[in-house]
């Protein structure tokens, strides 16, 4: 399948919608007009608040839900239009990794058959080994292979976590999906999760969209950023770049807002209101209604999609939507 | 100067597990200010929600048991109250803040009844008082269109929303003291900072001390002014927040400060985790908690459970010139210099 010349996974112009009923009939969209690379063996972090299509386009890459629009191309092929079975093959090398892993585990099954159940689906080795296989996945995430008989319940949120992380490396998959994976953790098993995953990628390469609203956790896993609000891609860079000099007003606001473990650090400035309803998006700048340096064009012209210069990397490209830079 | 608002002194809680009682809670105490955003910090099972339980006198009796010398709101010792006492005292003397707001509201009734509710129950006011002084309570809590809020089910209310609505109820009968456990873990990082500064308003005009339970040390550097670090249900450390984060002594402060992900604009600060794991609290080590996963253990700790000790007067305060102690359990505290370098 793995063919040159294409990157890993390649989102074009994804646009998903999913119909309200309610009093009236209506189409709301979640993700517009959205694009990005991922390549293979890198991390690409997608941040923003909740509600803002995060996970909607990760359910959308695996075809959870059928997107409205655009393409989702895996090694250059388009999973959006595959059939069933093809999709099939393509779901052993994409797999998910969510945030509550209480919810994510099945309650009534063992970690032992947690891990078997994808190797019986995509019949991976022969039945008698596939016992084998699941205990090195667990060592692989650092948990005793004696928990193999264990249920959830009788796991740590931590150790949950891992097994949900296990379940997605037993088929060798070449991208995981990490749907805010570590946001209900600990601090220090946040940090153990964060190390597991560092090292999975230097050991395996595995390529990871990694989606998290915490801008502080993205920078320790990512190469590349989205910045994503109300369904728009408003800010892509390479991690360093948007680290470096953040262009979007939003990207600003939400680095301001992570709290900072000093308290010497001056109080962050407050971003204003709530994310607008995705029902009826504000004109213009999807942004402009809690703008902190909103302009007049912002409420009527909706910003192209624009690079911005980056003297101080060859490669890096930094990409925003947003009128400041339209000069 | 401020004074004492709520004193704790030995509170000590064991659960009932399958077959044997296990004490999660051991000899807690600590004092709150009036005025003051205390800080109840650690990992998840380490008892700070069953101490805010216990506190509000809201331990289960078939679940546990919580036995205090001495837990003084004010007049009172709530550690010897009786159930109708207790309740003449929630709400108006203590009050709370849950998690998830989405649980703790009742999804039937309107904002506007569950929050007159309160007030007519603890204020005595009459339906139309309490309409007024609900509307005013969401109203202080930033909420602009506070008529639409009240004829609103909790389920059409956002997360960051439902929060400020359990803030003005928590808030409504201007209790001495709030427990706001991890009132923010559930939100955005945008809300979270406009939750925590409307917390902090509220307190300060309506002189409640607060008790801030939470897991992460962002949260206590933005908005707490002293906190307490709690390990395996002992306090292991308790110091003015400029001096946890700048000099912590406990090894475990110091291993958390160095688990948190800190933003920087350069080099990326790679996260070290804690070795090992939070023990089971029925198979707690003998001696000191943390010896397994500390790298300054020796045989002392593993023999000899460290007591909470003053190390020093840190007498300098920048804001309130406040006197407060910097306490920690320990036998070997790390010395400040070294405390920088393992917490970087």
């Amino acid at each position: 399948m793995p063919r040159d010349g294409f990157p890993l996974l390649s989102v074009r112009n994804l646009v998903v919608q999913y119909r309200v009923t309610g009093d009236r009939k209506q189409l709301l969209t979640a993700v517009n007009d959205i694009s990005f690379d991922i390549h293979a063996g890198s991390t690409f972090g997608l941040v923003g608040e909740s509600g803002s299509g995060k996970s909607s386009i990760a359910s959308a890459i695996v075809q959870l839900v059928r997107p409205a629009a655009g393409e989702v191309l895996f090694h250059g092929e388009n999973l959006a239009g595959m059939k069933a079975s093809g999709m099939r093959q393509a779901r052993k090398s994409i797999q998910l990794v969510f945030q509550d892993p209480q919810a994510s585990l099945s309650p009534r099954r063992s970690v032992l058959q947690t891990l078997l159940e994808p190797l019986d689906h995509f019949a991976i080795d022969a039945a008698g080994q596939r016992r084998a296989r699941a205990c090195s996945a667990l060592e692989t995430v650092g948990l005793d292979p004696d928990l193999i008989l264990r249920f959830p319940h009788e796991l740590s949120g931590g150790q949950r976590q891992r097994v949900a992380l296990a379940r997605a490396l037993v088929t060798e998959p070449e991208l995981i999906i990490a749907d805010e994976a570590v946001s209900s953790l600990d601090v220090s098993v946040q940090a153990r999760i964060i190390e597991l995953i560092l090292d999975l990628q230097n050991r395996r390469g595995i390529a990871f969209l990694f989606i998290s609203h915490d801008l502080a956790v993205i920078q320790q896993l990512a190469n590349s950023v989205g910045v994503m609000y109300l369904g728009k891609m408003v800010e892509t860079a390479t991690a360093s770049s948007l680290f470096r000099q953040a262009a979007h007003p939003y990207t600003r606001s939400l680095l301001e807002a992570v709290p900072v473990p000093d308290p010497a650090h001056s109080k962050p400035v407050v971003l204003e209101g709530e994310l607008p309803s995705a029902l009826t998006p504000p004109a213009g700048c999807v942004f402009h209604t809690r703008c902190p340096q909103l302009m007049e064009q912002c409420r009527i012209v909706e910003p192209a999609d624009r690079q911005i210069n980056e003297p101080v990397e060859k490669d890096a490209t930094h990409n925003v939507r947003c009128h400041l830079w339209n000069s | 100067m401020s004074s004492i608002v709520l004193s704790v002194r030995n509170l000590s809680i064991s659960l009932r597990a399958a077959c044997e009682q296990v004490q999660v809670v051991d000899r807690l105490s600590f004092s709150l200010n009036s005025g003051e955003i205390l800080g109840l910090v650690g990992e998840s099972g380490c008892g700070k929600s069953i101490t805010a339980a216990a506190l509000m006198g809201l331990v289960p009796p078939m679940a546990g048991k919580s036995v205090a010398e001495q837990i003084q709101l004010g007049e009172t010792d709530l550690a010897q109250l009786d159930e109708a006492g207790l309740r003449r005292i929630r709400g108006s003397g203590i009050s709370m803040v849950f998690q998830e707001p989405l649980t703790a509201l009742d999804p039937v009734f309107t904002i506007g009844s569950q929050l007159s509710a309160v007030i007519r129950r603890h204020r005595g006011e009459s339906r139309r008082q309490a309409r007024d002084s609900s509307i005013d309570m969401l109203n202080r809590v930033g909420m602009a269109d506070a008529p639409r809020i009240m004829k609103s089910y909790p389920h059409q209310l956002s997360g960051g929303m439902r929060q400020r609505v359990m803030i003005a109820m928590a808030m409504a009968c201007h209790p001495t003291v709030l427990i706001a456990d991890e009132p923010t873990s559930a939100l955005d990082v945008t809300t979270q900072t406009q939750i925590l500064e409307q917390l902090s308003e509220l307190a300060q005009s309506f002189g409640t001390a607060i008790l801030l339970i939470t897991h992460d040390l962002g949260v206590v550097a933005q908005a707490c002014d002293r906190a307490l670090v709690m390990y395996c249900g002992r306090i292991v450390e308790e110091a003015p927040v400029g001096t946890l984060f700048s000099e912590p002594a406990h090894p475990y402060t110091a291993g958390l400060l160095a688990a948190v992900p800190r933003i920087s604009n350069g080099e990326v600060q790679r996260v070290r985790a804690i070795p090992g794991r939070v023990p089971n609290p029925a198979e707690l080590p003998a001696g000191c908690h943390f010896a397994d996963r500390c790298s300054r253990t020796d045989d002392q700790c593993r023999k000899q459970s460290p007591e909470l000790q003053t190390i020093n007067k840190a007498g300098d305060m920048k804001d309130s010139g406040q006197e407060s102690t910097h306490r920690v359990a320990c036998h070997h505290p790390l010395p400040p210099s070294l405390a920088t370098v393992v917490s970087e």
